[in-house]
């Protein structure tokens, strides 16, 4: 057969010859074989043989009847199964002087096979977003995959060159990144993964992933290739979240704040190094860190603790405590506590999220202020009080020596009244002085501080103050019973401890009750780091009813007696208060009275 | 000007009664003048003049600042006495204390005639002759 000289024919692709009819006039084998035709096929027209064919093929065939040259690099076309397929092709028309003249030379290819796995390779490029390219370095040629134009954001006919793409890189730290893997790498042949931010054809920011590795011969580059992925999102969710968590950390170690999480079905606690400084517990040192929190809680606070949780746990949204705890080295301190409680969807709470922090400098701060308080307003009562007095009683003298010394100037007194007013007025000036003296005394306490308190054997200074009373309590039968602890120390001023004793043991005998065997019992106790020291007498007593509020007050007397002055007690108060204690009182008319005075002791805690 | 039939003095400075007494005869103030120390006294004092069937005395001069019952304490149990005894007294407040809350806690008293800070003058004492 002249068509079988035609040397094409023998090509190992797929290629057929036509005559003018479109009917199949020869075939190569690579025909057959890709299309299970047959030499019988042989005189068949090509739309017989090919049925369900892209109309463009057709169209195509119609033009090479025509005799021009077409060519279609790849069309997909679903077939009337359904099935999908990519057909290539190439159609040329054959010289007049041919075998077949006015013939066409056919080469059609199936290419679903490529195509397919093509298709498959730039879904995977957008799913993944990761763009591919390759740089020649021997011709200097640059390949950007489509899906690297996309995250260019540069059209799809972009044509780039090397000094372009590296322009896209953000000045500063990227761009030199690049510049250097590109310097470096290149040369020595080492793969590299870094990761930078471009600015894409469009003006915007985006984080990317590079990989590339290095082709190298003889020791030379000659082609690098590489992926590129859009980590823009996750990159910004992490640079955030790294952000979030640094100005946690600081603010979280600035205030010294211990994070906590407790979950509650598997009665399991987690804490931060800072809580374990907190509580002053090793790390690793408990496994059960809920048992060893337990521990730590001061005994006084535990049942309020868990009640208050437990009530928190099964109605509020969160929880906040203030407890004290005790650390292994036996120091007490406060911890202000917050959780949120976190609740499964039938309202049951599974988990609590909390943080902690020692606020034992506040809550001293907050108990020193309330003291200091309580100091001024009791100072400035007693200024106040004194202020009342200094005005009565001054006056009062005051007024007495003018008016007598007014009758005596206008002769209104007869002769015989004279030496009695003179003596009248004799007793105003002493008990002008008398009043100045007092006023002195008052004025003399001092509140005691660090310097001016020590340690005092209280036993010694009831014995001394005993002995210089001893003629008293001799002369008034009055019985001095001593129930003290000879080594008992108490904190304070020795001359306000004596002056308090003698003041008590004086009253005591002063206001003995005259139809009884008259005692004055002192004893004492140690007692939360203060001392309770007691004075228990049968005399007459003082109805605190009537009297209790004035009781402390200056120049209040309650009994008719020679010597009450009404300064004593008042003087005792402020002397037990300079030095940082308290004085109270209990009584029954007819039945004796108990004055009771607590005092520092050395063993404060 | 007619003097007043009793009179009573309730303070414990014997200085200020002593005055008292002297200005009370320089303008014929009362025909009789009755001194008590304390508000205890003067309440039992008082007390035994109405079971005597006595009179009490038309004006009162009471101190407030005084040992074992005060003069708070004796206006207190004073008012609590049945009124058709005290209907005719006025209480005269003689004191050192010029604290205003005094003076006016004081004038609170119905019973009460007037607030005098100490010492008091032959003026005033004509003055209450005058009202009474």
């Amino acid at each position: 057969m002249i068509l079988n000289d035609l040397l094409l024919l023998q090509a190992p692709i797929p290629i057929a010859a036509l005559d003018r009819d479109l009917k199949f006039q020869g075939f190569s084998e690579a025909w057959h074989s890709q299309f299970l035709t047959n030499a019988q096929d042989k005189g068949s027209r090509v739309a017989a043989v090919f049925p369900d064919m892209p109309e463009e093929f057709f169209l195509d065939l119609s033009y090479g009847q025509e005799g021009l040259e077409r060519a279609n690099e790849g069309i997909r076309h679903q077939h009337a199964t359904g099935e999908i397929a990519w057909y290539s092709w190439k159609i040329s028309p054959l010289a007049a002087d041919s075998p077949v003249p006015g013939g066409i030379l056919l080469v059609l290819e199936d290419i679903s096979d490529r195509m397919r796995e093509h298709d498959l390779y730039e879904k995977i490029e957008r799913v993944a977003k990761i763009g591919i390219w390759e740089v020649d370095m021997v011709n200097n040629k640059i390949f950007w995959s489509s899906y690297l134009k996309t995250i260019h954001e540069v059209p799809a006919d972009y044509k780039p060159n090397l000094e372009q793409a590296v322009s896209f890189y953000k000045e500063g730290a990227s761009r030199d990144l690049v510049l250097k893997v590109l310097d470096e790498n290149v040369r020595t042949g080492e793969p590299w993964d870094i990761e930078m931010q471009l600015i894409t054809a469009k003006g915007r920011e985006k984080w990317v992933r590079g990989i590339g590795e290095v082709e190298m011969h003889n020791g030379k580059c000659i082609r690098i290739r590489g992926t590129m992925q859009d980590i823009d999102k996750r990159k910004k969710a992490s640079l955030e979240f790294q952000k979030v968590s640094k100005r946690l950390k600081v603010a979280k170690e600035g205030a010294e704040i211990g994070i906590w999480d407790f979950d509650i079905l598997k009665k399991e606690v987690a804490w931060d190094a800072r809580m374990h400084e907190i509580f002053g517990i090793e790390e690793n040192d408990f496994e059960d860190i809920f048992a060893a929190w337990q521990d730590a809680l001061h005994p006084e606070d535990r049942d309020g603790i868990r009640e208050q949780m437990g009530h928190d746990l099964q109605h509020a949204g969160k929880f906040q405590l203030d407890y004290r705890i005790i650390r292994p080295d036996g120091t007490v301190r406060w911890v202000h506590d917050e959780g949120n409680i976190i609740r499964d969807a039938d309202g049951r709470p599974v988990q609590v999220i909390g943080a902690a922090w020692d606020v034992t400098n506040a809550k001293i701060a907050e108990e020193e202020m309330k003291k200091l308080l309580n100091t001024t307003v009791s100072q400035n009562e007693s200024l106040l009080n004194f202020a009342h007095i200094v005005s009565h009683n001054l006056r009062s003298h005051a007024t007495n020596l003018s008016m007598i010394t007014n009758f005596l100037l206008e002769d209104k007194i007869a002769e015989s009244e004279r030496q009695n007013a003179l003596q009248m007025l004799s007793g105003a000036a002493n008990g002008l002085n008398d009043t100045i003296a007092h006023l002195n005394e008052v004025v003399q306490i001092k509140t005691a501080n660090a310097e001016t308190v020590k340690p005092i054997n209280l036993f010694a200074a009831i014995r001394k103050v005993e002995a210089d009373l001893l003629a008293l309590l001799q002369t008034e039968g009055v019985r001095l019973e001593i129930r003290v602890d000879k080594g008992l120390e108490v904190l304070g001023i020795p001359a306000y401890l004596e002056s308090i004793l003698l003041n008590m043991i004086t009253n005591g005998i002063k206001y003995r009750d005259p139809d009884r065997e008259p005692f004055i019992r002192i004893s004492a106790a140690a007692e939360n780091g203060r001392c309770r020291l007691e004075f228990a007498d049968n005399g007459l007593g003082i109805d605190l009813e009537r009297h209790g509020a004035k009781l402390f007050g200056m120049y209040k007397t309650f009994h008719k007696h020679k010597d009450s002055r009404g300064i004593g007690l008042f003087i005792t108060k402020n002397q037990v208060e300079a030095m940082g204690g308290e004085i109270s009182v209990t009584s029954q008319p007819g039945e004796g009275t108990t004055f009771t005075v607590k005092l520092n002791t050395t063993d404060q805690t | 000007m007619k003097s007043i039939e009793k009179t009573c003095i309730v303070d414990d400075d014997p200085i200020l009664v002593y005055g008292m007494k002297l200005m009370m005869k320089q303008v014929a103030f009362s025909e009789e003048v009755l001194v008590f120390n304390n508000g205890q006294e003067a309440i039992d004092g008082l007390l035994a003049l109405l079971n005597r069937g006595e009179a009490l005395p038309s004006v009162i001069f009471l101190d407030l600042n005084m040992p074992v019952m005060d003069g708070w304490d004796f206006l207190e149990t004073f008012v609590k006495i049945p009124n058709n005894n005290t209907e005719r007294v006025t209480i005269y407040v003689v004191s050192s204390s010029i604290n205003p809350a005094d003076e006016q806690r004081a004038r609170e008293y119905e019973i009460v005639g007037n607030y005098f800070v100490k010492p008091i003058s032959e003026t005033d004492l004509t003055g209450i002759l005058q009202s009474a």
